[in-house]
């Protein structure tokens, strides 16, 4: 018999909280946390906005109560939001061999490789940093950090990578492998990533605007958000105060370009479709979709798309709180699933920010303003490179 | 313990002639410096020079080797590409990089950013294939091969009938050996005719890529069967490994001396192997011992030179003699264990038996 799959625990760290709470402040007050870059240093400062989180690495190493020296800004973020998420959840044994930890991240330590990596182009020597340039670095951090001791891996499929951690924890669960694992992702501000995205031109100066008309592209954030999943017959063992059911998860890939989404959004209906028929449920009893909603001219509108193959003239409310965050890369999909479960939890649909009018090819509206109303099961979407697309569908309990 | 995943195809690129079905270790190729890198002659036909063109090595590698196994299953339709990578595209990544540096942030082609990350490959894979099934990228150092193996397992529990393809692919591109040997990973000089006799510090590195198609259906071009895989992090020290060797063989029902042959991850690095190496003499001290690093090098991904090995020994009957660290005599090789360590953190288990 497949288990079912719950949610005991979150935590997060992003542009507009240090912890779930403050998030859900700033959420429910619409104030959002991009603005101009002051702790990255880039000759971008004063060019680009992004979704920056105001500590410096010190700052935040005293946040986690750890050194600064020993850790990259990646796994300090992680570290934070994961030791959150534990305490939320009141766990005990980390080191069970049924425990596992599923994290992800694109940045890795290029925040520090792009640093240490100028001068060793002319030296040649103390190429050390390499040792934490890899994605398993901030992992083993977190893992060492918690105590967790089996069943360590991380995912990086760019930006829909914790959405894709938190599935796959799901399923290791519901097949009866792990009883219980952290789920998520984190991923920093870098200069590698900032002109990366500005070289492809998809940076707005201003705001960005999700799903609006004149939207010139996305704002980059940083940030690390992690779920503890556990099994029904762990939660009935330990009494456990349930958060929310993982109901259904769903991945596609596009294949259509590495790095534009297809006219038609095929990876991303085909991702939604899977996330609702292993929810067992039918599309109309979604309440509420947090979108992937980049705020860039391609994202937005096959999205757009699929969500009109899916829903056909129905669509249910939904946003992108990407106007709040930025966009904070292999970490998206778990910041956005902690606000879906804080809208499923709160009665609430967050608006989308700085949205003036429809996509003329769509039509299509996103919420403007804060509604309460009760949710059932809300939907989250991520999207990656390389087509890589992922849906996940959080039900209340 | 597993039940019925079997490996239906393989396809192999490594520093060695691994990508020729026939080659078996019969003509080696010694290493002349502290890497080994794959020699592109080797499959330079297996991409039409339209699309290759615009690939990295690490693409071409990764795609050449997918389409292998593929077409040695004699499959054409997928139902998920799975891939693990430990360094993932670092030549574009620090090629990125380096012009940023270089430019000032300035003026900047985003061709090497698009190809940077780490979900390339199995992307690239989808994109040729048109596959829109489910793609996933693992990238945790020395488990990257053993998470992608892991996911495809579950895939085929959930459903006999899909076909996985799973991989895994690092390259070695000169920035990163430059990285690598100031911060003292390699070894200053090889010994490659008695590589494990030179105890000294560092290892050789290794690059390549090993695809496979798993499937919970026998076929005719069925390889081994997997019958269990486990990661074990960070374990303390060597009575902790031994441990959960014995723990792994108890899960798969299975006792020491049923071990046909033990594939074990020694890269040469006296304190990475000194764990592996206590139970050379301690623990399989009577089972047949082989190696694979002194011939593929070091990798994030080296375990699947290994899987790559473990498999066809089985399929072909054969245990080539230059892989015997010791002279226990096996009739055939029906069961194999691969004891892998990556940097004496990432230790792994997996076992495959004949079918």
């Amino acid at each position: 018999m497949p288990q079912k799959v719950f949610v005991t625990g979150m935590g997060i760290i992003s542009a507009i909280g240090n912890n779930t709470s403050q998030n859900l402040k700033s959420l429910l007050e619409t104030v959002p946390g991009i603005s101009d870059i002051e702790i990255l240093e880039t000759v971008h400062k004063k060019k680009f906005k992004a979704g920056e989180i105001k500590y410096s690495n010190r700052q935040l190493a005293e946040l986690a109560n750890c050194n600064a020296e020993n850790f990259t800004r990646t796994a300090l973020l992680g570290m934070i939001a994961a030791k959150e998420a534990a305490n939320h959840a009141k766990i005990k044994d980390f080191s069970d061999d049924k425990m596992g930890f599923i994290s992800s991240t694109t940045v890795a330590g290029m925040c520090l490789t792009e640093l240490k990596y100028p001068d060793f182009l002319h030296s040649k020597i103390n190429g050390s940093f390499i040792e934490l340039n890899d994605c398993g670095d901030s992992t083993e951090c977190i893992a060492d950090f918690l105590g967790i001791k089996n069943n360590i891996t991380t995912i990086s499929t760019a930006c829909s990578s914790s959405a894709n951690a938190i599935m796959h924890a799901s399923r290791l669960i519901r097949m009866g492998k792990l009883n219980r694992a952290i789920a998520g992702g984190t991923d920093v501000l870098s200069k590698f990533t900032l002109n990366g995205f500005h070289s492809l031109q998809i940076l707005d100066e201003n705001w960005c605007r999700p799903f609006d008309e004149n939207r010139k592209g996305l704002n980059l954030g940083e940030g690390a958000a992690y779920l503890v999943l556990e099994s029904e017959e762990e939660i009935n063992k330990n009494v456990k105060k349930v958060i929310c059911e993982i109901k259904g998860c769903g991945n596609a890939n596009d294949a259509y370009h590495q790095t534009a989404s297809s006219p038609e959004g095929t990876g991303a209906f085909l991702a939604m479709q899977a996330a609702i028929q292993t929810a067992g449920i039918k599309p109309e009893e979604i309440n509420y979709i947090n979108a992937h909603g980049t705020g860039t001219s391609n994202n937005d509108l096959t999205e757009g798309v699929a969500l009109k193959k899916i829903f056909g003239k129905n669509i249910p409310a939904f946003s992108s709180t990407k106007s709040y965050t930025g966009h904070t890369l292999a970490a998206a999909g778990a910041v956005e699933a902690v606000f879906s479960i804080l809208a499923l939890n709160n009665g609430m649909v967050i608006p989308n920010l700085n949205f003036s009018d429809p996509v003329s090819e769509l039509g299509i509206v996103p919420e403007k303003k804060i509604t309460r109303q009760d949710l059932k099961y809300v939907l989250s979407n991520s999207f990656g490179f390389g087509g890589n697309c992922s849906s996940l569908i959080f039900g209340k309990v | 313990m597993i039940h019925e995943v079997y490996i239906n195809g393989t396809g192999c690129i490594s520093a060695q002639e691994t990508f020729d079905r026939n080659w078996f270790f019969g003509k080696i190729r010694n290493p002349e410096k502290n890497f080994l890198p794959v020699n592109e002659d080797l499959f330079k036909n297996a991409i039409p020079a339209n699309v290759s063109r615009r690939m990295s090595k690490m693409v071409r590698m990764g795609v050449a080797s997918a389409m292998s196994a593929m077409k040695d299953s004699g499959i054409e339709k997928l139902n998920a590409i799975v891939a693990g990578t430990g360094n993932g595209c670092f030549e574009d990544s620090l090629k990125f990089l380096k012009s940023l540096v270089e430019n000032d942030e300035k003026l900047l082609s985003p061709a090497t950013f698009i190809q940077s990350t780490h979900n390339t490959v199995a992307a690239q894979i989808a994109l040729l294939l048109k596959c829109n099934e489910y793609n996933f990228t693992y990238v945790h150092r020395g488990f990257s091969f053993e998470s992608a193996l892991e996911d495809a397992v579950l895939q085929i529990e959930e459903n006999k009938n899909n076909n996985i393809l799973v991989g895994g692919i690092d390259e070695i591109p000169v920035a990163y050996l430059e990285l690598i040997e100031s911060a003292g990973w390699l070894k200053k000089e090889i010994n490659a005719e008695n590589y494990f006799s030179d105890i000294s510090d560092g290892m050789m590195a290794g690059e390549g890529s090993a695809f496979f198609l798993l499937s919970g259906i026998k076929s005719p071009s069925t390889y081994a069967q997997v019958r269990n895989i486990k990661t074990i992090y960070n374990p303390p020290d060597a009575a902790e490994l031994q441990l959960a060797v014995k723990k792994f063989l108890s899960d798969s029902q299975l006792s020491l001396s049923e071990i046909d042959g033990v594939i074990l991850g020694l890269s040469g690095d006296v304190q990475s192997d000194a764990k592996i190496k206590f139970l050379t003499g301690n623990f399989f001290e009577n089972n047949l011992q082989l190696s694979f690093k002194n011939f593929f090098g070091e990798s994030p991904i080296a375990v699947s030179f290994a899987f790559w090995m473990a498999a066809n020994m089985i399929r072909k009957k054969e245990i080539p003699r230059a892989l015997c660290l010791n002279d226990t005599v096996i009739k055939e090789p029906r069961t194999i264990l691969i004891c892998n360590q990556y940097r004496d953190k990432n230790y792994s288990l997996i076992l495959l038996s004949k079918c």
